[in-house]
């Protein structure tokens, strides 16, 4: 299995570390953070029924995955009666090999793409760029990330790692042989300067590429749901339209889509409903005058069909809106980058393990507190931080945590399972924690723990276990 | 590459049902699903629709004006002179839109839009109450590049096609005779982004301004 844009010479811990100690980087997180939770919190108190329609969000993406053989066919069979094409792929190789045929076949040049997720799974520019074509990112963010040779460090803001100062050297350095000889700061003038460069880009690309928020089975058309209409652009200026989506992204019907999209912008970015939502279903009909000659799906499994018969099915459920990230600790401490893969946050450290090998992200699912937060505001309630356990237990069974680690918690088992010996042994350290950290009611340092205690204080254990202190009170009865 | 589909279909039919192959019965379930698709729970919407239609048009930035069925030029080109953009437009076919009369000083084409036209105006479909949203269908006579290319967009609103949920609008879609549309536009204000410093920032890669001019059941202007 293709794992583009993974890394693994450089560890996560290392990546972590580097974050951290990152001041622009620290200063762009800062910025973003609050924002994402706070408007998700309005849009929630606007709605009173939100929690009941998560629940029948969920229900229809349950009832797909119980189904998804049948209806992927059903969505097929529509896209093709409305003229489109449904292309297979098992793995991203095949997936890049499809679209790169589809482009060559088209003699194309130059390809416009929207904001695709499961296109950056794919490695997609890179293979497009390797057979010759060039690629523009069109979504604001990703056309940031582009210009910086970067990888987008969040799934609904790519360039949420980039302040204004570092966006104004891109575009200074990029813009400047296209005539745009000024230096712009200011949020409007940048905007403005995307817009006219990646409008040549619409209008002269032979080929939009484009993701699919969902797939509508009762229609045969992929969804894009996008504010800033780059998508839209992609998808109707070009002669030739693709859309490529992983295969658990179809839905029944138009109104199943209408519960989902109820949830996916509110929980992304607390709008009750973006900007644009578009469906297109196949190529331009005989009198319409605009609109692309031909229409490509591409369905990608990669590891999805093997996610469906396990513990780790609920993950499919997933409509990509970045909520989970938004509330969890360690993503807005150390970006996206550092998870190293194309998702980040927590349904990234499920997600990755899943699609690129469980050796290969060991320490991602190990990069949470299990504090919930993930798992409580997902929009089709998915047990993220469940799933995070699930994979350590899957860790363990696979041997792939530290040999002394499960020496120890071997050892430890042992000795729990045979409680006289346990209390028995337990009376020195609680003593001697209790004598030592009885004068400052806490423990500075701990043997062993330094990383623990490196930054909080551990509570003065009593000096006897509970049952010890049971049985003298009982006694003193 | 159907080796690729047969596989896939495959290895998801085994993680579900493993050997047991699906039957044509239960195909049959699901497209009945799809074919008697009622809506799930709903927000609830109580009070006009017209009013809630406008408010939540104004909440995502948009503007709009209400006019009998008289008034749609002289709406326009007001709205026009107010920014002080030349009465030059590309004007989408429609039911309210093909009876309009235009007066001789106005440049009115009917074509695809290119980079540098600056106004459009477009029929909508149909406008949803719930969230302040109208409903293009492009094709023949509506380009989609009248939607997205144009700083300006002006989209006229019948007032008895403004419905309650998103759902009522797919019954009128499903509704229409003939070919299903090729492409559903749902449009909620004018086009923005977020990308830098998380700070909204209108205009980004669409129009500038969305307004609308919603057309009530009455002579008059």
């Amino acid at each position: 299995m293709s794992a583009a844009g993974v890394n693994p010479t450089i560890p996560f811990r290392d990546r972590a570390r580097r974050a951290l100690q990152d001041q622009t980087l620290q200063q762009a997180m800062n910025k973003a953070q609050g924002g994402f939770v706070d408007k998700r919190r309005e849009a929630m108190a606007q709605l009173p029924e939100f929690d009941d329609i998560r629940d029948a969000a969920r229900d229809i993406k349950d009832h797909v995955l119980s189904n998804l053989d049948s209806y992927l066919e059903l969505y097929e069979q529509k896209v093709q009666e409305n003229g489109g094409q449904v292309h297979w792929a098992r793995t991203t190789e095949e997936a890049c090999q499809i679209i790169t045929a589809i482009c060559r076949e088209a003699g194309a040049e130059l390809v416009a793409k929207g904001k695709s997720m499961v296109s950056e799974e794919m490695g997609l520019t890179g293979a497009l760029e390797a057979a010759g074509l060039k690629v523009v990112e069109t979504d604001l963010g990703e056309y940031i990330v582009q210009l910086a040779g970067e990888t987008p460090s969040h799934i609904i803001a790519p360039a949420v790692h980039k302040t204004r100062e570092q966006i104004t050297e891109l575009f200074h350095k990029h813009h400047a042989k296209l005539g745009y000889s000024e230096r712009v700061t200011e949020r409007e003038a940048i905007v403005n300067e995307a817009r006219n460069v990646l409008r040549e880009v619409f209008i002269t690309a032979d080929v939009g590429i484009t993701g699919a928020n969902f797939l509508v089975a009762e229609t045969g058309a992929n969804v894009i749901v996008t504010n800033e209409g780059n998508g839209d652009l992609t998808s109707c200026l070009p002669r030739v339209q693709i859309a490529v989506a992983g295969i658990e992204r179809v839905i029944p019907s138009l109104d199943d889509l209408s519960t989902l999209l109820r949830v996916l912008a509110r929980s992304a970015t607390g709008q009750e409903i973006t900007a644009y939502t578009t469906m297109y279903a196949g190529p331009r009909h005989k009198d319409d005058g605009e609109g692309p000659a031909e229409y490509h799906v591409v369905l990608l499994d990669n590891g999805r069909s093997a996610m469906l018969g396990g513990a780790y099915r609920p993950m499919l459920r997933c409509i990509r809106c970045g909520a989970c990230m938004n509330h969890c600790p360690v993503y807005l401490a150390i970006g996206g980058h550092a998870y190293g893969w194309v998702y980040p946050g927590p349904m990234g450290s499920v997600l990755t393990p899943l699609l690129t090998g469980f050796e290969r992200a060991v320490d991602l699912p190990n990069a949470c507190t299990l504090n919930g937060r993930c798992k409580a505001v997902c929009p089709v309630r998915i047990p993220l931080s469940d799933l995070l356990l699930e994979h350590r237990f899957e860790q363990h069974r696979r041997g792939l945590t530290s040999a002394v680690g499960r020496l120890l918690i071997r050892a430890w088992a042992w000795l729990a399972r045979r409680p006289r010996l346990y209390h028995g042994v337990m009376v020195i350290p609680l003593w001697l924690m209790h004598r030592l950290g009885r004068k400052a009611g806490a423990l500075r340092w701990l043997p062993l723990a330094g990383g623990w205690t490196g930054s909080r204080d551990f509570p003065v254990p009593a000096g006897q276990s509970f049952q010890a202190q049971w049985r003298a009170t009982q006694k003193r009865r | 590459m159907s080796s690729a589909r047969k596989e896939t279909l495959e290895a998801i039919r085994t993680a579900l049902v493993g050997s047991e192959p699906r039957t044509s019965e239960h195909l049959q379930e699901l497209k009945a699903r799809i074919q008697e698709s009622v809506p799930h729970l709903q927000p609830q919407l109580d009070g006009d629709l017209l009013t809630h239609f406008c408010e939540k048009h104004i909440a995502v930035h948009g503007t709009y004006e209400r006019v009998g069925r008289a008034g749609v030029a002289t709406a326009v080109l007001h709205h026009l002179d107010s920014l002080g953009i030349p009465p030059e437009l590309l004007v989408g076919a429609g039911p309210i839109l093909d009876q309009v009369q235009w007066p001789e000083q106005v440049v009115v084409e009917r074509r695809s839009a290119n980079k540098d036209d600056s106004v459009a105006l477009s029929e909508a479909f149909a406008g949803i109450a719930e969230s302040g949203t109208v409903v293009l269908l492009p094709g023949a006579g509506r380009p989609s590049s009248h939607n997205f290319l144009p700083e300006d967009h002006i989209i006229v609103v019948d007032c008895a096609r403004i419905v309650r949920h998103q759902e009522d609008a797919w019954t009128l879609v499903r509704a229409l005779p003939g070919q299903a549309a090729r492409t559903i536009q749902l449009i909620t204000g004018p086009s923005k982004t977020g990308d830098i410093e998380q700070a909204i920032q209108y205009g980004a890669h669409g129009p500038r301004r969305v307004h609308l001019v919603i057309v009530e059941d009455r002579d008059d202007a």
